[in-house]
């Protein structure tokens, strides 16, 4: 029984670990009919 | 038969009024434009800062034209025989749309945007209102008929 729950929590685990390799995924752009532009920054 | 010749009366109207209509949603994102750029009302998206538009932001949700809207309306404008400034539009909107897929890749400053949102502001409104001269003189010329 305590084997089963150890395999359990390092399964979870695992789990865990692969969600956190995805990308976050990019907010969509603004739709929109005219242009979208993207604005230059001057970083001081 | 009256629903065909009703439908078909309104495919005529669709053709010839729509282009003018996409001008006139475009003309108003441009100007949106320069005004959110005067008050300064940016938008931060993920790896990008862009101007915030909400009214062409809510209107791009619900309508954004797209190559599709162009194949159909150069077809429609050929097959209703429309007139050369509905034709005029539909290519207005084909460099416009082009335009917007070259600004999705490159990072541009104040001036050039301001630059480019008075062109397309003095192009898309010369098309505008001739589109809006057409629909009152065919309304005129409809009355003294009748």
């Amino acid at each position: 029984m305590g084997i089963t729950k150890g395999k359990i929590k390092i399964s979870n685990k695992a789990e865990i670990r692969r969600k956190g390799d995805f990308q976050k995924a990019p907010t969509p752009t603004p739709r929109d009919n005219g242009a979208v532009f993207k604005i230059k920054i001057k970083h001081k | 038969m009256k629903i065909a010749n009703t439908a078909r009366r309104l495919l005529i109207r669709i053709g010839k009024t729509l282009p003018f209509v996409i001008c006139a949603i475009v003309f108003a994102s441009y100007l949106e434009s320069l005004i959110s750029l005067s008050l300064g009302m940016y938008v931060y998206y993920d790896d990008y800062v862009t101007l915030y538009k909400p009214f062409s932001h809510a209107v791009g949700c619900v309508f954004e034209y797209d190559w599709i809207f162009i194949a159909v309306a150069t077809i429609l404008s050929f097959a209703v025989e429309t007139c050369l400034y509905n034709k005029m539009s539909i290519a207005y909107l084909t460099f416009n749309l082009m335009e917007k897929h070259i600004f999705e890749h490159i990072e541009t400053d104040k001036t050039c945007i301001i630059a480019v949102c008075c062109a397309n502001m003095i192009i898309s409104f010369l098309i505008l209102e001739r589109g809006l001269y057409n629909l009152i003189h065919e309304k005129r010329a409809v009355i003294n008929s009748n």
